[in-house]
């Protein structure tokens, strides 16, 4: 093989090695940018809660105007987060989501069907304690988002929804 | 120096060709990632742990904290039965049948994805808002055309917006497992034209 052919593969080669690194990173970049804005807004390991989307809501490309969003953008990295909010009796879920946007676990009404929950959320390298008042659920990255949805139905509901909205807790355990 | 600027090169070349990569894969990715059912087109596993790279990339773009299977499918079209894109110069009918769900919900977004400004402050029709016919299915409406809209009688409509195309998406939550083994042949509603402003 001559010595130009030999650069072109090698550089085609590396060019390949170096798109393959940008798509693997690409969702932690876009996680970050979103968390940062969070942390930037004191937002992380604390309770956010979203108004119903309409057209002004351009933050997320193709948002449901039939869900009812709050949620927190955690850091567990020293301490575990505890989580507690009141449930709806209609369709809702507790949903987490990695530092590469993967959602690794969903907590909903097939698991919950009280109208408390309580969730206990560990970083990877933590060792969960046994709890008597809650699920565990172990992130694999020590940050990540927890979105918590709300299904409006026929909208007859509203005040409920917003007020279970407001007991959406997120707290570092121990403070 | 003259050993520094050829590295430079080298270097602008390999992001070149990692520019092209990601631009094809960018193009190709929709036909090769999504099922296609008729209309529809849906990604099998958009928030699941297990997808591969492109996937991850694609849906924290344009979908970012997408749910994994089984809660929820997401279903998207932007051409109608014909084939043809949806254009906001033309109002369309969506016809379907109530499909086995804990809920689900039509959404009709702008060409960027984003929802349709209107005066009605409606986006989207859901199982538990939407008229349903005396046969148990429905129909919804898709038009900006103010004629159009006083001739109908149903309360199922969405305003298109004013330019461009638009498309339209089905978010179809707690279906159960053997839905997502289904997704090529599960029975969705068809969208068909009815007339358009310059015929």
């Amino acid at each position: 093989m001559s010595s130009f052919l030999k650069k072109v593969f090698i550089i085609i080669i590396l060019g390949f090695i170096v798109h393959l690194l940008f798509i693997s990173v690409f969702p932690q970049l876009k996680a970050w940018s979103i968390s940062r804005q969070a942390s930037e807004n004191n937002n992380i390991n604390t309770a956010f809660q979203r108004d119903l989307a309409d057209s002004n809501s351009t933050q997320i490309i193709r948002p449901s105007a039939d869900l009812l969003y709050g949620g927190c953008g955690y850091d567990v990295t020293y301490k575990p987060l505890i989580i507690s909010t009141q449930v709806p009796s209609t369709y809702w879920s507790v949903s987490f989501f990695s530092q590469n946007t993967d959602n690794f676990a969903t907590i909903n009404e097939l698991n919950e069907t009280g109208e408390n929950l309580k969730i206990y959320l560990f970083g990877p390298n933590s060792k969960p304690s046994k709890v008597s008042d809650g699920f565990i659920v172990v992130s694999p990255s020590n940050r990540g988002l927890m979105l918590m949805r709300q299904f409006i139905g026929n909208g007859s509901n509203f005040d409920e929804l917003y007020n279970i909205q407001d007991t959406l807790e997120c707290t570092l355990e121990g403070s | 120096m003259i050993l520094l600027r050829r590295y430079l090169i080298y270097l602008i070349l390999v992001i070149l060709v990692a520019t092209g990569f990601t631009y094809i894969s960018y193009k190709i990715y929709p036909s090769i990632g999504f099922v296609k059912n008729d209309i529809w087109r849906v990604l099998p596993s958009p928030g699941d742990t297990n997808r591969d790279i492109y996937t991850r990339a694609f849906v924290s773009q344009y979908g970012t904290f997408a749910l994994a299977k089984p809660e929820a499918a997401y279903f998207s079209a932007s051409v109608d039965i014909e084939e043809n894109l949806l254009s906001s110069n033309c109002s369309y009918k969506l016809t379907g049948e109530d499909i086995e769900a804990k809920w689900w919900a039509i959404t009709l977004y702008d060409n960027e994805g984003f929802l349709t400004q209107n005066n009605e402050k409606l986006y989207s029709f859901n199982s538990e808002n939407i008229d349903f016919n005396f046969e148990g299915g429905f129909e919804v409406y898709f038009t900006n055309d103010d004629a159009f809209i006083a001739e109908l009688n149903n309360k199922n409509w969405l305003r298109s917006p004013e330019e461009k195309n638009f498309s339209i998406s089905m978010r179809i939550y707690l279906p159960g497992e053997e839905f997502f083994s289904n997704l090529k042949r599960i029975n969705l509603p068809i969208v068909e034209k009815i007339r358009c402003l310059d015929e």
